[in-house]
């Protein structure tokens, strides 16, 4: 494993579910490197990267994208149609976090690519067996695409 | 089962109308044939009577012409001095010069049986020709012996053998007294050929009789007849009685004067009734013309009304059907044209305010639709944003648990874990609360769903709860095929097995049982429990929102388990209900519809 490369984007809105999957990936002991965005049009641009997310180094190409549904500008879905539309991203592994179990939202990121898709539980317990297996089945047994930034 | 009764008033006008003008048509006609046939019958009657009055009393003066002219025949005799000097002195000279005499008296010789003299005695003196066979037969009473010295008289008929003979008798007398009287029996000798002519002058099939005044002899002028039925000579004016072989007749007599004989002329009914009978039968056949005409003009007017009728009936139906698009083309002035456009006026009105309804449901669906969105946009956002919160409190006060557990003392510790608690049983009530409204509003198709894959998978998902009591499950298959959706009703049977779990005292192990029963179409399935039962007041109330009977910190719940149940069952067109021993257990059924051809 390169913890260094093996970059997480988690695109979150909402501080305390950020803060919260961040201390269950520590908990869990995963040591890959977390980088989070608080909106859609902030994914897209981390994705692309443009603007302030445009230095690599600082901002590396991610392995796997935890997305939320719910975001502010542009949501969940439409990101995910849009990474699905970039030649260089679409075999980008996309889980997607996030509260809703409303079957048309499921139904929805599915029909639009999404690798996964996961509902956030309200026990913090059930959350660290979530990140956990996340690890086990997406950065450990999930043989990786070639994946390259636009 | 009863007949229907024929009735009139379901006769269609095409032919309830010919039925009537035909039944009017009848009445009249029958009522102005009788009234007519009544009046024709007199007046035939009536005039009948006239000349059978009339030729009777000709008759009757010819007949007396006739026996008069006979009379006189015999008159040469009363100056034949052999005749009278045979009457004073009978001698034989005198008595060949009067036989002489006697034989040649009277017309038609061939009549004379014989010519007789008789004295003023009444004693027969002298006859000729002497045939004494057949003078014996002769009954002299029958001779009619004239009341005066100048007139004669004609007797009785009498019958002999085949042949009918009459005297004639006329007195000779001198100085005005009787000397004696010359008798002369004829014999009834007319031709057929004469008496035809007679009958035909007389006319109407008329019949002809001569009889004496004392009934006892009648001849048709040719041979002896039979008697009429009534005596004639007591009868004033007509007669009616029958005669054989001509049947009813009508009839009149008249006493022939200076004879013993009487006239009676017959007219049978059927000859005087014939123009009537005639007339009755054209009369028939111009009724039979007029009900013809008359049926076939009301069936074309009962026709022409009935069908501008049917045509709106049609335009009714078509109309209930919910086809606006068919109006009535009724070309007619009058009421039925007016009906007609009234009722195309009304179609026009009701096709617009079907179209204004239409356009306002069409309207208010949209305006649904949108509200539904509405809601559906806000149970997301429950379902979305206000876990969130949840998930920070219970999150962050787990942290604070594991990550500063050694600055806490007891009760911080305690109450980190009451806001855990807490955190966890919103979530679960929103939850719930988002299935309740997921299954109210969700468009349920139904399909046919196997009871028994739907058992299996619900058994496999809650494998874990059931293996923490110890739970003993028994699904008795096969279980029918039922219509349902088959999320939802994996939904039910989840809620139903969960509560019955549930509610089994913790130092009961728990012993459910699924079975389902056919009855008439209708399935119900039993999801039984060896739980502490519900009382029967309360069997009602717990299908309700938020209705628990027992506080959280004994068996936790939000109350809405239940109501999913029903609400889901309703949507599904099903019913659900419980039987239930407090102590013992609850029996909780659901009802649904059958799939046909799909065996339990």
């Amino acid at each position: 494993m390169n913890p260094g490369g093996q970059v997480i984007l988690v695109v979150e809105d909402d501080p305390n579910d950020l803060l919260l999957i961040q201390r269950a990936f520590g908990k869990a002991r995963i040591l890959n490197p977390l980088q989070s965005v608080g909106n859609g049009d902030d994914a897209v641009a981390y994705l692309a990267g443009e603007g302030p997310f445009a230095d690599r180094q600082r901002h590396p190409f991610p392995v796997l994208v935890l997305l939320d549904l719910k975001l502010p500008r542009r949501s969940g879905l439409e990101v995910l149609e849009w990474i699905r539309a970039q030649t260089g991203l679409k075999r980008l592994p996309v889980v997607v976090l996030t509260s809703s179990k409303e079957a048309t939202d499921v139904n929805r990121a599915y029909d639009l690519g999404a690798n996964s898709y996961l509902v956030k539980p309200v026990g913090f317990d059930s959350l660290l067996e979530l990140v956990k297996s996340l690890e086990v089945y997406w950065l450990i047994l999930n043989q990786k695409p070639d994946v390259s930034a636009a | 089962m009863a007949e229907r009764r024929w009735s009139l008033r379901g006769l269609s006008i095409e032919y309830k109308l010919p039925l009537l003008i035909f039944a009017l048509i009848l009445t009249i006609s029958a009522a102005y044939t009788w009234a007519s046939y009544r009046s024709v019958k007199l007046s035939a009657l009536t005039a009948a009577q006239q000349r059978l009055g009339s030729i009777t009393d000709q008759l009757r003066v010819l007949l007396e012409t006739g026996t008069k002219g006979l009379l006189d025949s015999l008159h040469a005799s009363r100056s034949n001095q052999a005749v009278r000097r045979y009457l004073s002195t009978p001698s034989a000279a005198a008595r060949a010069a009067t036989l002489a005499a006697l034989d040649s008296l009277g017309p038609q010789r061939i009549q004379v049986v014989t010519t007789e003299l008789w004295n003023a005695r009444r004693e027969r003196v002298l006859a000729v020709p002497k045939d004494t066979h057949f003078v014996a037969a002769l009954s002299p009473e029958n001779v009619r012996w004239a009341p005066g010295p100048d007139s004669g008289a004609v007797g009785r008929i009498q019958a002999i053998g085949d042949s009918l003979v009459y005297p004639i008798s006329e007195p000779i007398t001198a100085d005005g007294q009787i000397l004696g009287w010359i008798v002369q029996w004829r014999r009834i000798m007319t031709s057929e050929r004469g008496r035809a002519q007679m009958i035909q002058l007389i006319g109407s099939n008329a019949a002809l009789y001569i009889g004496n005044d004392l009934g006892d002899v009648w001849t048709d002028l040719l041979h002896i007849a039979p008697k009429p039925p009534v005596d004639v000579r007591q009868a004033q004016g007509f007669l009616h009685y029958d005669r054989p072989a001509v049947g009813s007749v009508m009839a009149q007599a008249r006493p022939i004067r200076g004879s013993a004989w009487v006239v009676l002329i017959e007219f049978p009914y059927a000859t005087i009734l014939a123009p009537v009978r005639l007339f009755l039968r054209r009369l028939g056949l111009f009724t039979g013309v007029i009900l013809v005409v008359g049926l076939g003009v009301a069936w074309i007017v009962g026709r022409s009304i009935a069908r501008p009728l049917r045509q709106l009936t049609a335009a009714s139906a078509s109309i209930a059907a919910g086809d606006y698009s068919q109006p009535v083309s009724v070309e007619r002035h009058d009421e039925l044209g007016t009906l007609a456009s009234s009722f195309n006026t009304m179609l026009g009105r009701v096709r617009d305010s079907q179209h204004a309804l239409e356009e306002q449901v069409r309207h208010r669906t949209a305006e649904l639709e949108e509200r539904n969105e509405e809601l559906e946009g806000f149970g997301y956002s429950i379902s979305h944003d206000l876990r969130a919160p949840l998930r920070a409190m219970q999150g962050f006060s787990q942290a604070l648990l594991e990550d500063s557990s050694d600055r806490l003392d007891d009760m911080g510790k305690e109450y980190a874990e009451r806001i855990v608690a807490g955190a966890q049983r919103m979530d679960q009530l929103i939850q719930d609360l988002l299935a309740y409204s997921r299954v109210s509003r969700a468009e349920l198709r139904l399909v046919p769903v196997p009871l028994d894959a739907i058992a299996q998978s619900v058994v496999g998902e809650l494998e874990a709860s059931l293996r923490a009591r110890h739970a003993v499950i028994r699904v008795e298959d096969p279980l029918p095929v039922v219509l349902g959706h088959p999320a939802t009703l994996s939904q039910v049977l989840t809620n139903l097995l969960g509560n019955a779990l549930k509610f089994v005292p913790a130092d009961r192990t728990p012993e459910l049982r699924v079975r389902a029963e056919n009855d008439d179409g209708r399935i119900r399935v039993w999801v039984e429990d060896n739980g502490m039962g519900i009382a029967p007041e309360h069997q009602e109330r717990i299908f309700r929102v938020f209705e628990r009977l027992h506080s959280g910190d004994d068996y936790p719940g939000t109350g809405i388990g239940l109501a999913i149940v029903r609400k889901a069952v309703e949507r599904m067109g099903g019913t659900v209900g419980v039987d239930s021993t407090p102590g013992q257990g609850s029996r909780f059924w659901v009802e649904l519809q059958r799939v046909e051809g799909a065996h339990a």
